[in-house]
């Protein structure tokens, strides 16, 4: 992975139509977020939480998918609602393997919730609306109550 | 989900109960336009049959065999057709679920050769992806479907194929859940959902090319397109010529330790015939975005309003759920008190995404209607259910229990165990009922 440098939250107020390679999104830099919404061809607004930031992006299907910034400009949670699920793999970045390692081991005829040693994943919701949300625990800012990130 | 053999000892004889129960609602015909007359209210005029048998067991022998069996997942027998012939095929164990729109049949599950919807010279094929992190994919196929005495005529349908063409990256991608294409990856021959939703997508998939959804294949190579709603697989329901509003439910109760099965009625129309109206049931809207409606559990709301003070959660009724699931076990402790540990992940007794309260837990959580922009509508109805332990409880070999549940953060699903005990209608959007348009659900 490739590593951009740190930008400022004002250039993250301005929705980019530019395309970046893949970056991580999840634990990765705010930056890492244009890339996920290249990757979407979304568009994106962001919300100012007293104890972190919120990039709300909007993809063609309509799926919404959040991303949650801690004031040091890190990606510590994810989540998505609509009729398509993003791509995880994309959205998980450095995670991933961890998160695929760790697949369901039976048939589920329901909501997963998936904990790795790093990771917390929970997915569900039903035909139209489907529903989850991807954090990681320990980069979790300690004012951000873990039933905020949806 | 079972892994056991023993489930074979006894998968013979609940598969010759099914086979009786299939009798008894007046049996399937072979040719699609076969109805048999005379449904359980018929007077006078004559009624069609629109009621067929709900079974909640093992599943199809195909899953036994592999050495599976799901708890909690009720089936039916549907007959489909090579459209405008008498051409069919009996498909039994095809599992009912209010939460999808449209039917998808498992490839191997499949005898017939159905048409193959095209645009052009091109086929089109779907991808479709589930809350448990699984995705189906496979073509868009046209078939008539017959259930009782009702019959769809020219539905598209989507057959779930391990292979078809190339699967594309964007409908396989983080789908660690893995892929549904056979008997045992679904747990069922087939899925037919009959939701509050007449397509299984709607406009979402009518203007650009959202991944994730509709493809147009040239050759093997599969790119998203857009899909009118006309091309869209469809909720067979709103398609028959009667009894097309939406669908009842009526499973028996079962003790609360289980019972190896539970039979019950799957009935389209709602007010249409004698056997299908909402009586005294309470109507709750939901949302008509999403399908969703509100709960609020000691104080919070789990709703889709995306805005302060409320809680952009989601609730559901899904008899494709197996479960009561709903918020998690450190929510439930930290934030309300409630000790609902999660099953254990490892050793003998490990079960992934069930409760395993050391003493049956009760929970009250209070519904409402929800309206397009998300906000609770109308008055609360309570909903009270148990939570037992699924590990104890799986260790026998029963199949229906109303009181399992598991984690689902920031959402209230009520699944099948909801449905035991009851008469649950879904009506679909669009439709006119007896207590107006759908969508909504009732019970």
């Amino acid at each position: 992975m490739r590593v951009l440098s740190p930008r400022s939250f004002l250039l993250c107020l301005i929705a980019s139509a530019f395309s970046y390679s893949a970056f991580a999104a999840l634990g990765g830099d705010v930056t890492s977020i244009q890339a996920d919404q290249a990757h979407m061809r979304a568009q994106r607004r962001v919300i100012q939480n007293a104890a972190y930031t919120v990039h709300e992006m909007k993809s063609e299907s309509t799926t919404v998918v959040r991303e949650f910034v801690s004031p040091d400009g890190k990606v510590f949670g994810i989540s998505w609602r609509g009729p398509t699920r993003p791509d995880l793999q994309q959205m998980l970045g450095n995670y991933y393997s961890e998160f695929a390692a760790a697949r369901p081991t039976r048939r589920m005829h329901g909501p997963v919730t998936i904990r790795t040693q790093n990771l917390v994943i929970q997915s569900g919701g039903h035909m139209r609306a489907l529903t989850g949300r991807a954090y990681v625990p320990a980069m979790v800012p300690a004012e951000v109550r873990l039933e905020d990130i949806k | 989900m079972k892994n056991i053999f023993r489930v074979l000892q006894f998968a013979a004889l609940l598969s010759f109960a099914f086979l009786l129960a299939a009798c008894g609602s007046g049996g399937s015909s072979s040719s699609p336009g076969g109805f048999s007359s005379g449904g359980s209210g018929s007077t006078g005029t004559q009624a069609s049959n629109n009621s067929t048998q709900l079974v909640v067991d093992s599943g199809p022998l195909e899953l036994n065999n592999a050495g599976f069996a799901d708890e909690d997942v009720p089936f039916i027998t549907v007959t489909v057709c090579v459209p405008g012939t008498t051409t069919c095929q009996n498909i039994d164990h095809v599992e009912v679920d209010t939460g999808s729109e449209g039917l998808r049949i498992v490839a191997p599950a499949l005898t017939l050769s159905l048409p193959q919807q095209t645009a052009g010279a091109n086929a089109i094929a779907e991808c479709v992806q589930f809350g448990d992190l699984t995705y189906g994919w496979g073509p868009v196929a046209t078939a008539d479907i017959q259930i009782a005495g009702e019959v769809a005529k020219s539905v598209p349908i989507q057959i779930l194929e391990q292979n078809f063409q190339t699967t594309p990256t964007s409908c396989s991608s983080g789908q660690t859940g893995g892929q549904l294409f056979d008997i045992p990856s679904l747990g069922a021959k087939a899925l037919i959902g009959v939701g509050v939703f007449r397509q299984d997508c709607g406009f979402g998939c009518t203007t650009g090319a959202p991944p994730g959804a509709y493809y147009t294949c040239n050759g093997t190579n599969c790119t998203p397109t857009s899909q009118s709603l006309t091309a869209q697989v469809q909720n067979p329901v709103w398609m028959f010529p009667t009894d097309n509003n939406g669908v009842v439910m009526t499973l028996p109760p079962v003790p609360d330790t289980g019972q190896i099965s539970a039979i019950g009625t799957l009935t389209f129309g709602i007010g249409t015939q004698s056997n299908n109206g909402l009586g005294s049931a309470a109507v709750l809207p939901v949302d008509p975005n999403t399908g969703n409606f509100a709960a609020q559990f000691m104080g919070t709301l789990y709703n889709d309003f995306n805005g302060p003070g409320s809680g952009q959660g989601s609730s559901f009724i899904d008899s494709g759920s197996n479960g009561f699931f709903f918020l998690d076990s450190a929510t439930l402790t930290n934030q309300f008190g409630v000790n609902i540990p999660d099953c254990p992940q490892s050793g003998p007794n490990a079960l992934m995404g069930f409760y395993c309260p050391g003493a049956t837990q009760q929970i009250s959580v209070d519904v409402l209607g929800e309206t397009a922009s998300g906000t609770p509508s109308g008055s609360a109805r309570t909903i009270t259910f148990n939570v037992a332990n699924a590990s104890t409880l799986f260790q026998n070999n029963f199949f229906a229990f109303n009181d399992v549940g598991g984690e689902n953060s920031n959402s209230f699903d009520f699944g099948l165990p909801f449905f035991l005990g009851k008469t649950v209608f879904t009506a679909i959007e669009g439709q006119a009922t007896p207590s107006g348009n759908g969508p909504y659900v009732a019970f």
